[in-house]
């Protein structure tokens, strides 16, 4: 991926000169905040849709539909900013819509995708070791990052079910990931060279 | 640079889409701090049995380019650092040609409201109307009403805002930033403290270091900036006088413990230096003092002993 130098994004002067290229209708301003943050968006977009292939659509989306609004855009923090809000906002709309289908069409089926997932015998034992990891954990936090992963709850349910803030909940799930991390912590290099040499 | 207290929060939020787009950028920008913080990040992801899935900017701008209308010739450079700097040059330009125009319809505009001996009420262009407090000051950044609505606030003011989406309306008051989601509230900044108090509606406050909370009508919160460190809290005004709500925003045990031992009337003790510094996000609402230690006790790895009238906390280490 190609990322900007760090005078041009980083500092709030030369934001303010991206934003008036931006809104001007500049293409070659616009290609390069495509290209400096359609990675990212669609990383972030896909943690709300667990699906790359619609959140690359929606993410796609985003960018045109900005291009044809840019001159009524009032951009008061940064373009960045405004492209990471425009994406949150597409993808839980786009989430409430499959909600609405899903529950005219009587479907209930995950909204995990398939593809996720590695099918690969190392995923099957990357998720054994992540399972030992779990029964390791100490109660609290084991029952609140199974909820969250495998009931596939929200925080805000999580933390309404226990009884407990929401704060709570971010800082057991932290835990719980600092746990799996220290478990496997020989193990997840490893994991990590396989999947490079998959793509 | 920001200071990030949880890190494997972060992402876990980040990954379980519970982050907002500010937390999101936020990890993006731990992430290109340093090769080490991306192979933090990618260990995680995998830590999650999760697999991020590879796909093609090159593609996605192949079919994003000709939806462009009004576009110029297709532009195919090789991007590389030359070219960033041509580009820098050209914005260079183009924005000098608008601030000159800029600085020319700013004349009439007056920047700085100041109240000295008593308060004084404005109503600012945009329908704002602010009563600022004796020996306080609200200075308006350029553009104001017409491209944002930053101001800066010496002291202390309340405010009552035509709340506008397009245009947030956002107070710089020192190290924390205030920001109406549409509202009538009260700032009040006294020596090391700033005090928020909302009437109506919802406001965001937030600092630097990625602190937010948001208020809504009758919570106040206040902020304190010492040396370094952040204490905060909210209180509930609710009617009766009751429900007291208590935020800690990844504060050190120890202050959290004095805090505790004030509000409760208790005698709480930490036994291990090392867990002094152990750092806890939390909040309770109308908590028995043992509810309120057993939550902390069981997010930090601690274990709570009563003896006589004094709690103990024990433990080796944060976890």
């Amino acid at each position: 991926m190609i990322t900007l130098p760090d005078e041009i994004t980083r500092t709030r002067v030369d934001e303010q000169q991206l934003i008036a290229l931006f809104v001007a209708g500049d293409l070659t301003t616009f290609e390069m905040v495509f290209r400096d943050y359609y990675t990212p968006l669609v990383r972030y977009g896909n943690t709300f849709l667990k699906d790359t292939y619609e959140t690359e659509d929606v993410v796609q989306q985003v960018f045109v539909s900005l291009w044809e609004k840019r001159t009524q855009l009032d951009i008061h923090t940064s373009v960045r900013a405004v492209l990471y809000r425009s994406v949150h906002n597409a993808c839980l709309n786009r989430l409430k819509h499959q909600k609405v289908r899903r529950d005219y069409a009587g479907d209930w089926k995950s909204t995990q995708s398939d593809s996720e997932q590695t099918d690969a015998l190392e995923a099957a034992e990357l998720q054994e070791r992540i399972n030992r990891a779990i029964e390791g954990m100490p109660e609290q936090c084991a029952r609140i990052f199974k909820m969250s992963r495998f009931e596939q709850l929200k925080y805000q349910e999580i933390a309404d079910q226990l009884g407990l803030s929401i704060k709570t909940i971010e800082n057991q799930m932290g835990k719980a990931l600092k746990i799996i991390r220290e478990a496997l912590k020989d193990y997840l290099p490893l994991f990590i060279l396989f999947l490079l040499q998959q793509l | 640079m920001k200071t990030i207290h949880d890190i494997d929060a972060l992402i876990g939020k980040y990954l379980l889409g519970e982050a907002s787009p500010e937390e999101a950028m936020l990890l993006e920008d731990w992430k290109a701090e340093s090769p080490e913080n991306e192979r933090y990040y990618k260990q995680t992801v995998a830590a999650l049995g999760l697999v991020e899935q590879s796909f093609s900017t090159e593609n996605a701008w192949q079919k994003v380019q000709p939806q462009l209308a009004e576009t110029q010739a297709p532009i195919r450079t090789l991007y590389t650092r030359k070219f960033y700097q041509i580009a820098a040059s050209i914005a260079v330009l183009f924005a000098i040609g608008t601030f000159a125009v800029y600085f020319l319809n700013q004349t009439d505009d007056q920047q700085l409201y100041a109240a000295n001996g008593v308060s004084s009420k404005v109503q600012l262009k945009d329908g704002t109307q602010v009563t600022i407090a004796k020996n306080s000051s609200i200075e308006l950044k350029d553009g104001y009403g017409t491209n944002h609505r930053h101001l800066k606030l010496k002291g202390s003011g309340y405010f009552s805002v035509k709340h506008s989406d397009q245009m947030p309306f956002v107070i710089d008051a020192g190290p924390l930033h205030i920001k109406d989601l549409g509202t009538k509230f009260d700032v009040v900044h006294s020596g090391d403290t700033i005090f928020v108090r909302v009437d109506e509606g919802v406001v965001m406050i937030y600092d630097n270091a990625g602190m937010k909370i948001t208020l809504k009508a009758t919570q106040s919160a206040y902020y304190v900036v010492s040396t370094g460190e952040m204490e905060f809290e909210i209180e509930t005004n609710a009617p009766n006088g009751q429900g007291k709500t208590f935020v800690f925003d990844n504060q050190r045990l120890e202050t959290v413990v004095a805090r505790l031992n004030q509000v409760y009337q208790a005698d709480i003790r930490i036994e291990t230096p090392a867990v002094k510094n152990c750092l806890i996000t939390t909040q309770f609402t109308n908590e028995e003092l043992d509810m309120v230690l057993s939550v902390i006790a069981e997010t930090l790895g601690l274990t709570v002993e009563k003896q006589g009238s004094v709690y103990w906390l024990k433990g080796t280490s944060c976890e």
